[in-house]
């Protein structure tokens, strides 16, 4: 699963890595809505943004032309409505949509190859996403790849006694799906016994994330800073 | 249908967002209150490993045509198989590890995407089967939730999208319509399937102590929200009521047609009014509501008496 690169990068070492997640978070979400409240975007805002990115992706010591290609991603869904638009007389407003869309995709790919879920979601707990879903989100991440796998196998072993098809009959892909299911309750009926054997009822959350230090600061009033010199010296407020 | 950032409008991603955190609140408190008086029934485990089921479930493809297929997108699933308030945490959680770890879907239009398919989705795709489930036509109620959900959360994300001024020129709408009714026909049926697989594997109804435990605590809600509903359409829908002819009536004035049928019998609500009191909002309400309560107790006598006759 392509996921596993961005987990990979995200245990590497590096100064923006060895940042505490909140700093970063916050940093995203402020880069996120100077991007989403910009009016007025010419080639000179993309070009800003696009090399604050990148210095962020060298810092971080991640393989700059993967990460770009990483975040096209989006664009499947972005071309579509943007072909809309464009159908529709609005081809600038199409390429705006493009670039900005292009860009909060290469933003948030950076945060997650630079920080393993497991310390994005202790961030988000911070703050005050309810436990009882970042608990969720931890289960369904531990388990995502086991089930995935279970499928990719049966899968190969369908096709192994069928054939070499592509894609299974319907009542048969209903059975796979319905075998995954039973799978996936008796995997569930067995993490609860184990959480009840350890007498309590959380899953992950055991660790605080650790203490704020004098650098995460920095960084974050550092970082807001050029996001707002991007926002306004150089774009321009919005109108 | 996951909207990226960028494509809603400040306000309405901001508004959005704002409606949808302290819903996700709400019914994560809800379900935590719920864990902790029933720690031996905890369904926290459940919830987490059937959104890793739905998310790998996504991966296995259904021939729907010549050289097509389609993939289960899986709220209506989960609501029936967890009941809608944990479907509904469950679906806000993979759409959250979808917007981080895959990229579908914005951070920014997190709260957009959580209440068109995680909420409203989910609700929209359990209430048909609440509704049938204890009824002959349960598996219509599913592939209807399957259906509703799908087209539900489209609709709604076209909604918003052209609230922020995306116009899609109406062809184009047209075929995205056709488009989502077929994703939506897929789904149902794709539903009906997995849900008959996995009560064929397990040789029962899927999870049937729980919902006939929460049978026992929600029977009658979805009539008592449909009354309110036919109420409040009765009494204030009145005041955004077109005053124009229906078609029948068009077609007469238009053609000329004179009606010299003498009357028999007349209405004591002649054009939906209350004679007496004139034309005014109230006269048009109460007239409404009179109207409302006649046909419930016309079908109340008329279920009784049919349910008695059945039993003899």
């Amino acid at each position: 699963m392509h996921y596993s690169t961005l987990a990979i990068w995200s245990r590497q070492q590096s100064f923006v890595h060895s940042l505490d997640t909140r700093a970063k978070l916050v940093l995203l979400v402020a880069f996120l809505i100077s991007l989403a409240t910009l009016r007025t975007f010419s080639l000179r805002e993309f070009i800003g943004s696009f090399a604050l990115l990148l210095i962020v992706s060298l810092l971080a010591r991640l393989p700059v032309v993967k990460i770009i290609q990483r975040a096209l991603v989006v664009l499947p869904f972005l071309g579509t409505f943007g072909f809309v638009l464009w159908l529709s007389g609005e081809p600038q407003r199409a390429m705006i949509l493009l670039s900005k869309g292009y860009l909060s995709g290469l933003a948030v790919i950076l945060l997650v190859a630079t920080s393993p879920l497991p310390a994005i979601l202790r961030a988000a707990r911070f703050f005050k996403m309810p436990d009882l879903l970042v608990e969720i989100i931890q289960i369904l991440y531990r388990y995502l790849f086991v089930l995935s796998d279970q499928v990719q196998r049966a899968r190969i072993a369908a096709q192994s006694r069928g054939g070499l098809r592509k894609s299974l009959g319907f009542t048969a892909a209903s059975g796979l799906i319905a075998v995954l299911f039973s799978r996936s309750y008796e995997k569930a009926i067995r993490v609860q016994q184990a959480m009840l054997a350890r007498g309590r009822g959380d899953f992950f959350i055991a660790s605080e994330p650790s203490a704020f230090q004098l650098r995460d600061f920095t960084a974050l009033l550092f970082g807001l800073l050029v996001i707002l010199s991007l926002r306004f010296l150089s774009y321009g407020p919005a109108h | 249908m996951h909207i990226p950032d960028n494509f809603l409008s400040t306000p309405v991603w901001a508004a959005l967002d704002i409606a949808a955190a302290p819903a996700v609140v709400a019914l994560s408190r809800k379900a935590s209150r719920k864990m902790q008086q029933e720690p031996e029934a905890s369904q926290l485990p459940l919830l987490g490993v059937m959104g890793a089921f739905v998310f790998a479930a996504q991966m296995v493809n259904f021939p729907v045509g010549v050289g097509t297929s389609g993939h289960l997108v899986g709220g209506t699933l989960l609501a029936v198989l967890l009941g809608p308030a944990a479907a509904s945490l469950v679906v806000t959680a993979i759409l959250i590890v979808q917007a981080l770890v895959f990229q579908d879907g914005g951070i920014l239009a997190l709260g957009a995407n959580v209440l068109n398919m995680a909420i409203l989705g989910v609700l929209a795709g359990y209430a048909p089967y609440a509704l049938l489930k204890n009824t002959r036509w349960r598996t219509y109620g599913i592939f209807a939730g399957g259906v509703c959900s799908v087209m539900t959360s489209a609709v709604l994300a076209l909604l918003e999208l052209g609230i922020s001024g995306i116009r899609m020129p109406t062809p184009v709408l047209l075929i995205s319509s056709m488009f989502f009714m077929m994703n939506a026909l897929i789904e149902g049926a794709i539903t009906v399937s997995v849900v008959r697989g996995i009560e064929r594997l397990r040789g029962e109804p899927v999870l049937a102590k729980q919902n006939q435990e929460r049978s026992t605590i929600r029977t009658g809600r979805p009539a008592v929200a449909l009354g309110i509903a036919a109420m409040l359409l009765a009494s204030i829908g009145v005041l955004i009521a077109s005053n124009h002819p229906d078609g029948l009536e068009h077609l007469i004035e238009k053609l000329g047609i004179v009606l010299n049928t003498p009357s028999i019998l007349s209405s004591p609500f002649p054009d939906y009014e209350i004679p007496a009191w004139g034309s005014s909002w109230i006269s048009k309400a109460t007239a409404g509501l009179a109207g409302l309560i006649i046909i419930y107790a016309v079908c109340a006598l008329s279920g009784r008496l049919l349910a008695r006759a059945r039993r003899t």
